[in-house]
């Protein structure tokens, strides 16, 4: 390798120059507007990348599609709208919501998917008071432990969807079940309240298997399972790792055997993938894509025309996201800062959703009901309700 | 634990192991005969998985995949030797494994401009598209088993070409000393082109073999590159029998690991590693170092 | 110029500069010259063990995340930590760990070594990830920010600007270290124990026990980084340890040069700037980061400041 000199001394002054210049650039940013009339800016942080795009996507879509039928204003204020990739990474999180509230300066925060993410949100928004709506994240904690006047969930909590999915396998006449999903504190959290309805139902678990996140390489634990043979299997995966798993899961020829239950997101957004793997899979899920009642119509064929393609749950949350902040900014007519109208009128919102009638619990969370539904010809189908207005218990939280 | 499913077990570590070695062969080749630490080994098995998916979307066929992944291996391979690693030569490790990472992120950003963020299955092909009834409860799906069969092959035709040819007897000389290798003929340029491109080209198309039993989806070779480090330590860097060994040791472990010990498969895969590097550095079997 | 010269006058700067920014700047910009400040002090500290000692660490990034997790397993959940008290045990652990490591790895040598610091990288981040100690993939939270306590005065650093004073303090106390180890009897028999090892062992010294010493400090001094950064951020993830943040480590040290104290604090900088700005102007930044280190490693693998160096011959060459 020849000792050539790509760098002499007019480029590289050439690139210092322009590396301090970008450098005192950092600070002319433009200062946001603070009078009213000026638009509200709504900040997304979401995983448009990786395992979660997907859902990242229908939550985005369809909470500018709700804003837009509202004629594109909160409290009479138009919107702008800033995103940022959150790329469900736990350990960039708090940089990432700093961009939002820090350097973007949103007035509200509407985020986000992952667990781990979100309680970094959840930690900064108690801490500057700042808006937050999470629209799909289940981690108990945020409307638990960590719940806050400021912080509004339009999705579910972990317990929610799990632990009447215990009642109907239990009905169902299994007694030893064994348990898959990700080491994660959502697997963790919806295994619990797995046990905990499936012990009510006289149900026992006999096996717990942990898979390392985020991998999807199962063949060694469902082989474990073939071997165990309980009466049926609970299994919570969500996004590409419902697709692969399920798939596998028939592969092996366990649907036959050992029947396989989960929460909804098992076969939520997954259905086209899976294919017949996934026919007759029963699931517990706060939304089903039959449900029929006017909202649900009106939303699945307005979401179909405008984004050409099929909703799903995460649509759903996230078109309640944009609902509950529109209630909230019309009681406030558009002041951002009359934190108190806001979070009374948003924590009082009865809504006529398409998931059916939603209000809000004293911790902020979702009262819903959950549905069971089964897998036929593609398609979620509502089979009945497993449980009616279930709201999570709340347990720690100080405004409960 | 019964005898049947150990059986079981036993099949899932050898396919996982025949993939590992399909990707570490193509790692040892580089590594073993040219002494190039190659952290992009990992990248190009992405790129396999994603030719297999584009192939599937735009071609409707699987099997049109394999031929273009080598034949895609090997032109990628060759452009890498001629543009970069030749710019390299002479350089330390540091240099290799910073310009190996920095190709890593220049590959899997190319992949999610031309593919997008999303993760993506692939349907398992056509004629293998079914499962063999092993109990009346339990089934072990055709790919997986065909996937062995394709491993298996490869270890034979590898063996076969350094073994018996003309060109094995070169690259093994080259293993051994390079520079008595050159002395003694044997062209540098066009022999480390050769190799890249093979090793390459291993990398790629082992890619394409384990997308339909794999998930599709971005950063899919980090995991994969590792392990295959973890391989060519376990059985010697630059001997292909290791590798072999070392790859079926670590689809054993994986296996059996989340069987045993879940929590500490993992770890203790690595352990063996810093065993293997503290007690015999050269690896189970005779390998070359570099 | 001599080299030196341009090294002691770039850390000048530097520290010049660290001390303007709490008055040019606020907000979200102190906060990123908070991060950068302290990967500047872990990529110096790398830097000492690439350079001078020859020792080509893939693994680093296991003892800043190492510290990092001390501090969280030691902060108390309802009170802010004695920073003092935590900072010393976290940085005690990770050298202890450090001394470990390097006594089993440094026997090796060249490739050896290198996989060696991958698979203790690859065991750290498997022991947080995989076990459930501290939060398993998740990560764990630290509530609240440690707060200096001296005798008689608390100093909290809740705000971003008092923060962002004591990391620079610690930072530069830090890369001053790195700076006199270099220049003194120690740094010269490291040097010659990495150019001939056979002539250094004729004078009776040990390169082996050189080298563990000079890898111990630097990994005391990267644990001292990772405990600042989860100061900073509150929170600690299996991630900080993953062999990417090292190979990242190390693209900052070539960036700027191995053989200068303040060649890897510059590439930190720069690398993060490039970083903060492409991410700006799109979303597939990552393709401007690979390019950068693609070019530096083929065209300039000397790193930048000793290309300064020519701008300012020296005398003699001047009188030639």
């Amino acid at each position: 390798m020849g000792n050539r000199n790509p760098l002499d001394r007019r480029s590289a002054l050439k690139v210092m120059g322009g590396a301090s210049a970008a450098a005192l650039g950092l600070r002319a940013f433009p200062t946001p507007a603070i009078a009213q009339g000026a638009p509200i800016k709504v900040g997304f942080m979401l995983p448009y990348t990786g395992t979660y795009a997907a859902l990242a996507k229908n939550i985005d879509n369809a909470f500018r599609q709700y804003v837009a039928e509202k004629g594109d204003k909160l409290g009479g204020r138009a919107v702008e709208y800033v995103t940022v990739d959150d790329q469900a990474e736990p350990s960039k999180a708090t940089d990432n919501m700093n961009k939002l509230v820090d350097r973007e300066k949103v007035d509200v925060v509407v985020g986000t998917v992952h667990s781990g993410v979100q309680m970094a949100m959840v930690k900064i928004a108690r801490e500057t008071s700042k808006l937050l709506i999470i629209p799909n994240a289940g981690v108990d904690a945020a409307t638990r432990a960590a719940c806050a006047p400021n912080i509004f969930r339009s999705s579910f909590s972990n317990w929610q969807p799990s632990f009447p999915t215990g009642k109907v396998m239990a009905d169902d006449g299994h007694k030893a079940a064994m348990t898959i999903t990700w080491k994660y504190a959502a697997g963790e959290e919806c295994v619990a309240a797995f046990k905990e309805g499936f012990g009510k139902g006289g149900g026992q678990v006999v096996g717990e298997l942990w898979v390392p996140f985020p991998e999807v390489e199962f063949q060694s634990f469902l082989t474990q399972i073939a071997e165990k043979k309980p009466d049926a299997v609970f299994a919570f995966f969500a996004g590409g790792g419902a697709v692969k798993f399920v798939k596998d899961y028939a592969a092996l020829g366990l649907r036959k055997s050992v029947p396989l239950y989960g929460p909804g997101f098992l076969t939520d957004g997954t259905l086209p993938a899976q294919g017949e793997a996934a026919e007759g899979l029963k699931t517990t899920l706060h939304y089903a894509d039959d449900l029929n009642n006017p909202a649900d119509k009106a939303f699945r064929a307005a979401y179909q025309k405008r984004y050409n393609a099929e909703p799903d749950v995460y649509s759903v949350q996230g078109y309640d996201a944009a609902a509950l902040l529109v209630i909230g900014m019309d009681a406030a007519k558009g002041d951002i800062n009359a934190k108190d109208a806001i979070y009374k009128a948003m924590r009082g919102a009865k809504i006529d959703s398409p998931r059916g009638p939603m209000t809000m619990s004293a911790a902020n969370n979702p009262i819903q009901n959950i549905y069971l539904r089964e897998v036929k010809n593609g398609k979620n189908t509502y089979v009945k309700i497993a449980a009616e207005a279930l709201a999570d218990p709340g347990t720690g939280c100080r405004m409960a | 634990m019964s005898a049947f499913f150990f059986f079981v077990q036993l099949l899932n570590a050898v396919q996982f192991g025949l993939v590992l070695y399909l990707v570490a062969s193509g790692l040892t080749l580089l590594l073993g005969i040219m002494g190039v630490i190659n952290l992009a080994h990992g990248a190009f098995y992405m790129v396999g998985a994603y030719l297999a998916f584009a192939v599937v979307q735009h071609l409707a066929s699987f099997w049109l995949a394999l031929p273009l992944a080598i034949v895609l291996g090997l032109v990628l391979g060759a452009l890498l030797e001629h543009f970069l690693l030749a710019r390299l030569e002479g350089a330390d490790h540091l240099s290799q494994v910073l310009l190996s990472f920095g190709l890593i992120l220049l590959i899997n950003e190319a992949q999610r401009i031309i593919f997008g963020n999303d993760a993506h299955g692939i349907e398992v092909p056509a004629p293998l598209n079914f499962s063999i009834p092993l109990s009346e409860t339990f089934a072990y799906p055709a790919y997986r088993l065909f996937v062995c069969g394709v491993g298996i092959a490869f270890v034979i035709a590898l063996g076969l070409v350094m073994g018996r040819t003309r060109i094995g007897m070169m690259l093994r000389a080259s293993a051994e000393n390079r520079t008595m290798a050159r002395a003694l003929g044997v062209d540098a340029k066009l022999m480390y082109l050769g190799v890249t491109a093979a090793g390459i080209s291993c990398a790629v198309l082992a890619g394409v073999i384990a997308a339909p039993i794999a998930s599709v989806y971005p950063g899919m070779g980090d995991q994969v590159l590792i392990l295959s480090f973890v391989v060519i330590v376990l059985g010697g860097i630059g001997s292909l029998n290791g590798a072999l060994v070392g790859a079926l040791l670590l689809g054993a472990v994986d296996a059996f690991g989340k069987q045993f010990f879940p929590d500490f498969a993992a770890f203790l895969v690595y352990v063996a590693m810093i065993a293997v590097l503290i007690v015999r550095p050269q690896g189970l079997f005779r390998g070359t170092g570099a | 110029m001599s080299k030196d010269h341009i090294d002691a006058g770039l850390l000048v700067a530097l520290a010049v500069l660290a001390l303007l920014v709490p008055y040019i700047w606020s907000g979200y910009e102190i906060k990123l010259a908070t991060t950068i400040t302290i990967q500047a002090g872990l990529a110096v500290a790398l830097g000492f063990v690439v350079g001078p000692a020859g020792l080509i660490s893939i693994g680093h990034a296991a003892f800043f995340g190492l510290a990092a997790y001390l501090f969280a397993m030691l902060a108390p959940a309802s009170e802010p930590a004695n920073l003092l008290n935590t900072l010393l045990l976290a940085v005690c652990g990770t050298a202890v760990c450090a001394a470990v490591v390097g006594a089993i790895s440094i026997r090796s040598r060249g490739l050896y070594f290198i996989l060696m610091t991958l698979a203790f990288g690859q065991l750290g981040y498997h022991f947080f990830h995989d076990t459930g100690i501290g939060g398993s993939a998740d990560g764990t939270y630290i509530y609240f920010r440690p707060e200096v306590r001296l005798p008689g005065l608390d100093i909290s650093l809740d705000g971003a600007a008092p923060f962002y004073q004591f990391v620079s303090l610690v930072v530069f106390a830090a890369v001053a270290l790195v700076w006199w180890l270099r220049r003194s009897a120690f740094g010269s028999l490291l040097v010659a124990a990495r150019d001939n090892e056979m002539r250094i062992r004729a004078f009776g010294y040990s390169p082996y026990a050189l080298r563990l010493v000079a890898f111990v400090i630097s990994a005391a001094i990267a644990g001292a980084m990772g405990y600042l950064s989860a100061a900073q951020h509150g929170f600690v993830a299996p991630e900080m340890l993953a062999w990417h943040n090292s190979a990242t480590a190390l693209v900052m040290v070539l960036i700027g040069g191995k053989d200068t104290t303040s060649g890897p604090a510059i590439g930190a900088i720069l690398l993060l700037l490039a970083e903060e700005l492409l991410q700006r102007a799109t979303e597939h930044w990552l393709v401007g980061i690979g390019l950068i280190i693609v070019v530096i490693v083929i065209a300039a693998p000397q790193g930048i400041v000793p290309y300064l160096a020519r701008f300012f011959p020296t005398r003699r060459a001047q009188h030639a």
